[in-house]
């Protein structure tokens, strides 16, 4: 393998050996929560192009609608407990609803290309909390982070009541967060002030629907 | 649609036995291409063309292009060509289609006076529904596929314009010999392939 960055832009995709791990997965940009399956495998090891020698079950070349293409970009490598891994986010072909048969947007068809990775366009993701101290950014543990926060909040509510409190959230900020803290501020809270931005995918198979 | 030349077999050409088709093979490389010759069927770095389309501003960083080689298809001629005439073909294997059009205006990667002879898989990276028939000459772009309308720039390498595909439309490297347009090799990666050259059989070169 070549460096990684340059594989960005190869002629070949790897795929994933019979023996891959493979977790089912929504999708992390919009509230639609396409399916995509998400498989893991060492690198050094790769599946073959009969359907018996891959975890994806298909022949290679794979026929048009199969939905069980890895395009280059729905690649990428990561480390895991300290080992590179292949990793593949393929719009799950099996999926009965909303994306049937691995339809995908283009966000969710490279989902891959999120994932944390120090020799490429995430290399400067946040890796810790920080908090800034007299101008400074410094590191701090999850358990002074959520006791930071909880003080203002309660600070807040009791001086100014729930209202006083307002959340401005994505939904591609994953599925689950956006479940959590639309339950946390209507549920929880109790304030009216949440500004979600629910912007679906809009693929250009559904047209009109940006007029809804 | 290739003019059928006497040529040695593929295990030839592969065997590096210093054989026609595989010196012609590596003239045509020396023509795109600064790399080092390591075999026929290889990668190689395409080094982009003076087309007078925009390239990546200064300090911008740059991902190299990188395709496989085919030892070259006659595709067609120059002479029989007008704006707008599109060549189907399959390139480089046998269950691989490729266009060929003359745009009438000029593009990455094109060859000819104009530099608007270009060519590319038809086959959308989205889904793999089949994007012939649906050039729109006005446009320079191939596109909308039939399934999902994603929409591709012939002028740009492929890029996609409109749509829900995740790469380009992998373009066919051209190359002029005499007035003979030869098809050399394929940037990006054909739908439905994990290797250009290793999942079907290779249409057969020059």
């Amino acid at each position: 393998m070549g460096g990684l960055l340059a594989d960005a832009a190869t002629t070949r995709v790897p795929l994933p050996p019979p023996d891959a791990k493979v977790v089912t997965t929504a999708c992390e940009y919009c509230p639609v929560a396409c399916g995509y399956k998400a498989f893991t495998w060492p690198v050094g090891t790769e599946g073959g192009p009969a359907a018996e020698a891959n975890a994806l079950g298909t022949d290679f070349p794979t026929a048009p609608l199969s939905g069980r293409w890895p395009s280059p970009n729905m690649h990428t490598v990561v480390t895991i407990d300290g080992r590179l891994h292949h990793v593949l986010v393929l719009p799950d072909p099996d999926a009965t609803v909303v994306n049937v048969g691995g339809n995908h947007s283009v966000r969710g068809g490279t989902l891959a290309l999120t994932l944390y990775r120090p020799d490429g366009p995430t290399h400067d993701r946040l890796q810790r909390l920080l908090l800034r101290v007299n101008g400074t950014l410094q590191p701090i543990p999850w358990d002074a982070a959520i006791e930071i926060v909880a003080s203002m909040i309660r600070h807040v509510i009791d001086d100014h009541g729930e209202l006083g409190m307002g959340f401005k959230h994505f939904s591609y900020e994953f599925f689950e967060n956006t479940y959590a803290i639309t339950k946390f501020a209507y549920g929880a809270l109790g304030t009216a002030n949440v500004a979600p931005h629910h912007n679906t995918a809009h693929g250009t198979d559904t047209p009109g629907l940006d007029d809804t | 649609m290739n003019e059928r030349l006497q040529r040695p077999s593929l295990h030839e050409q592969n065997s590096g036995s210093g054989s026609v088709g595989r010196r012609a093979f590596l003239a045509g490389l020396s023509a795109g291409a600064g790399s080092v010759a390591v075999g026929v069927y290889m990668r190689v770095a395409v080094l982009d063309d003076d087309s007078g389309v925009p390239q990546a501003p200064a300090g911008a960083p740059v991902l190299p292009a990188v395709a496989t080689a085919h030892p070259g298809l006659r595709v067609t001629s120059l002479a029989e060509l007008a704006v707008g005439d599109v060549v189907d073909f399959q390139f480089p294997t046998t269950e691989s289609p490729a266009s060929l059009f003359r745009l009438g205006r000029s593009a990455a990667g094109g060859v000819g006076p104009d530099r608007d002879v270009v060519a590319f898989a038809t086959d959308c990276t989205h889904m793999g529904c089949p994007l012939r028939g649906q050039f729109q000459r006005e446009h320079a772009v191939l596109g909308p596929c039939p399934c999902h309308f994603t929409t591709f720039d012939l002028t740009h390498r492929g890029m996609v314009v409109l749509g829900q595909a995740t790469e380009n439309l992998p373009q066919i490297i051209l190359r002029l010999d005499g007035d003979d347009i030869i098809a050399t090799g394929t940037l990006g990666l054909l739908y439905g392939f994990r290797h250009n050259l290793e999942d079907a059989p290779i249409v057969e070169g020059l």
